[in-house]
């Protein structure tokens, strides 16, 4: 079922996104462990589904970006 | 490290997934648009018109025809951060014109109960738009983040070729990645969405 999508930060009235992205946020090491036993099963799940999609079969000649060729 | 996420990029060839710092993310946010037009140069600087589509425009009028070679200076909201390349291997091979990249943002552009929702792996069906990025310590430092499917940009190659670019990904990660965005673009709110929770 869909739900509410997330809210982010920049939704909020009194966010300001500077000119540039600051990529100085310390991250605790201890919440990277804990987190990663989450998000990397996730990854494998992904990863596993999407190797087992059948390959794209090969139609014969041209390229991508040829049907959005201007 | 066997088990590393992301991986110091070899050679010069650009890989699905690989990351660029300080690349723009422009998004057009009102209409009429604003075109600019180089007027013309002043000592150091150059001095530029600006026409809204909506007046009489520049001498010669408007080129937005794809034949016309379309506009080259539209103003335009843009950032400059890290990116994703999201362009599929055999088009970064065949294709010479365009690169398509997704913003990577800061975790503190989330709040932090979605942070710890995004970052739990669980109820993913709330996430298609987003896709976590762990931190690593090892290089290539990788600080935790996500990519943002919503805020795509398009890029010449050469736009890629004269920028820094951090890291390459696992092929697990590059997998996961791809499927996840396309499931963002081609989910269906069914059943379907149970597969990756």
């Amino acid at each position: 079922m869909a739900t509410a999508p997330p809210v982010f930060e920049e939704q909020r009235s009194d966010f300001q996104f500077g000119p540039y992205v600051v990529w100085s946020e310390f991250v605790p090491l201890w919440s990277i462990e804990v987190e990663e036993v989450g998000v990397r099963a996730m990854y494998g799940r992904l990863a596993a589904a999407h190797d087992a999609e059948p390959t794209v079969p090969d139609l014969g000649g041209g390229v991508p970006g040829d049907l959005y060729q201007l | 490290m066997a088990d590393r996420l992301y991986l110091p990029p070899v050679g010069t060839e650009i890989l699905q997934g690989d990351i660029f710092d300080q690349m723009p993310s422009v998004r057009v946010e009102s209409r009429p648009l604003r075109v600019a037009r180089h007027w013309k140069q002043s000592g150091p600087r150059d001095i530029w018109e600006v026409h809204p589509e909506d007046g009489s425009g520049p001498r010669g009028g408007f080129k937005w025809l794809p034949d016309q070679g379309g506009e080259q200076g539209l103003l335009v909201h843009a950032y400059l951060g890290r990116a994703m390349v999201l362009s599929h291997d055999c088009e970064i091979e065949n294709d010479p014109r365009t690169r398509t990249l997704a913003m990577i943002r800061p975790i503190n552009h989330l709040d932090e109960a979605s942070q710890r929702e995004l970052f739990s792996g669980g109820r993913q069906d709330r996430w298609f738009a987003v896709f976590p990025l762990v931190g690593q310590i090892d290089e290539p430092r990788i600080e935790r983040s996500f990519v943002d499917f919503r805020r795509l940009t398009t890029v010449h190659p050469d736009v890629l070729a004269a920028s820094i670019r951090v890291a390459s990904l696992s092929e697990e990660l590059r997998s996961a990645v791809a499927e996840r965005f396309r499931l963002y673009l081609f989910r269906r709110v069914d059943s379907q969405v149970t597969d990756v929770r």
